[in-house]
């Protein structure tokens, strides 16, 4: 009962902070975007020369600052890694090219459909077709590897990144690139997106909130707990589109959105598989990253340096729809996924066959 | 019937190939969401009967299989200040 009230709450509140981030100036339908936040602040380091998409968004930071102080403070702030870290990189570059097809994270996907997007309503049966093959791929022996306990510096740097990120934001220097028009000029406040970052951070650490978890459980245990995070995330994100009369059933005229259904439909179930294969969503990746999860920083990690080069590389869609190039980006990331996903299984398959015959070792 | 057991793994696959070996071996067991105040990580866990217990650690020990944690599914009391509580 305690884990169910607080994930409602969290779905609430997260909701609320969208809606009051839009009201004072982010994007429309872009309250919250794990991945339209981490390509703007890929921007604002200058990995990306995309005018219009480069800012620092203070959200991330707060997300992560957040999750730390919520895991120190109930004293689940557990140092861990080595499991796979250059395929979680490579993970992470992927889970962006997809959500930079569709043009927002899991977390956008839902306040999309709560403002009316239908297309994002196609894109939501591909992250649910994403979820359903990771999962399947889980099921036949995919494995990342069992995690080590490491050094406590490890798990500072996550933090540690985010509070230089604030101060670089802060302080402005002339090194760090901030847009003068487009997405990237649209922005609340810091001060207010800070906190809104901090109190999702919070309580998506203590709930446990995951919009990955979110989907699987439902269709693979009847379990309905994670989904009633994201259902009250989206009744709030609708309630809030009716009250402040952006509400717009349509496919077209879609704040930063496009009308290529296929591609919005395949690019979230990138997103939908790379997420599943590295344990999480990218809000996840986030608190994970916060709570002293190496592994998910280096997904992050991946995250920054995929959307740099999915913008270096001209591979990101904008409202005009996904480039031929773009598109091909896409297939061949669910192509390359695939081929992870088997050889994984092929390797395990083949040392639990090579154990068996000759070592018999059991731990 | 005694409690029920909440097995966790260090891999979501330990979880699923733990249960097809323990349902093999007679054991009445099954696939759950991690429950929040056992772990801060999304992945999958095994609930059964704590009466069990003996047969289920042999089995899993036998194919390899490191538990990395057991606890057990009581219900806890809600209140405010439990939020913050693990």
């Amino acid at each position: 009962m305690r884990d169910r009230i607080l994930i409602i709450i969290t779905g609430i509140v997260i909701g609320i902070s969208a809606i009051i981030l839009q009201i004072f100036g982010n994007p429309a339908n872009m309250g919250f975007c794990v991945a339209c936040f981490l390509r703007d602040i890929a921007g604002g380091l200058g990995l990306h020369r995309t005018a219009a998409v480069q800012y620092l968004r203070p959200e991330i930071a707060g997300i992560i600052l957040g999750a730390f102080l919520a895991a120190l403070f109930a004293k689940e702030f557990k140092t861990s890694g080595g499991s796979s870290p250059v395929l979680r990189f490579v993970l992470g570059m992927f889970m962006i090219a997809g959500a930079l097809t569709f043009l927002g994270c899991p977390l956008r996907l839902v306040i999309r459909i709560a403002g009316g997007d239908l297309n994002a309503l196609i894109a939501l049966p591909g992250y649910l077709t994403g979820i359903w093959a990771g999962v399947t791929l889980q099921k036949k022996g995919f494995t990342l590897g069992k995690p080590q306990s490491l050094p406590t510096i490890n798990s500072i740097i996550a933090p540690v990144c985010s509070v230089l990120l604030l101060v670089l934001l802060f302080s402005a220097p002339v090194f760090i690139f901030s847009s003068t028009e487009g997405p990237g000029f649209m922005r609340a406040p810091a001060a207010l997106a800070l906190l809104a970052g901090v109190f999702a951070g919070v309580l998506a650490q203590r709930s446990r909130l995951c919009t990955v978890g979110a989907f699987r459980d439902p269709l693979f245990f009847k379990d309905f707990q994670l989904f009633s995070g994201i259902l009250a995330f989206f009744s709030t994100a609708f309630a809030g589109s009716l009250i402040t009369g952006t509400f717009n059933l349509s496919f077209s005229a879609q704040p930063i959105a496009h009308s290529d259904g296929i591609w919005n439909f395949l690019g979230m179930t990138v997103v939908g598989l790379s997420s599943v294969l590295a344990g999480g969503c990218p809000l996840r990746q986030l608190i994970l990253s916060g709570q002293g999860d190496s592994d998910a920083f280096m997904t992050v990690l991946g995250l920054l340096s995929g959307a740099a080069l999915m913008h270096n590389f001209g591979l990101a869609a904008t409202s005009a729809g996904v480039s031929a190039a773009g598109g091909t980006t896409v297939i061949l990331s669910l192509a390359v996924l695939l081929i992870i996903g088997f050889s994984i299984i092929y390797t395990g398959k083949k040392n639990t066959v090579l154990n068996t015959v000759s070592n018999r070792t059991f731990t | 019937m005694g409690s029920r057991l909440c097995i966790t793994f260090h891999t979501t696959y330990h979880a699923i190939k733990a249960e097809s070996i323990l349902k093999n071996a007679g054991v009445d067991c099954s696939l759950i969401p991690v429950p929040r105040k056992v772990s801060s990580v999304c992945g999958i866990a095994l609930q059964c009967d704590n009466a069990e217990s003996d047969i289920i650690e042999l089995t899993l020990s036998h194919s390899g299989i490191e538990i990395e944690s057991t606890s057990f599914l009581d219900a806890k009391d809600f209140s405010l200040l439990s939020l913050f509580r693990k």
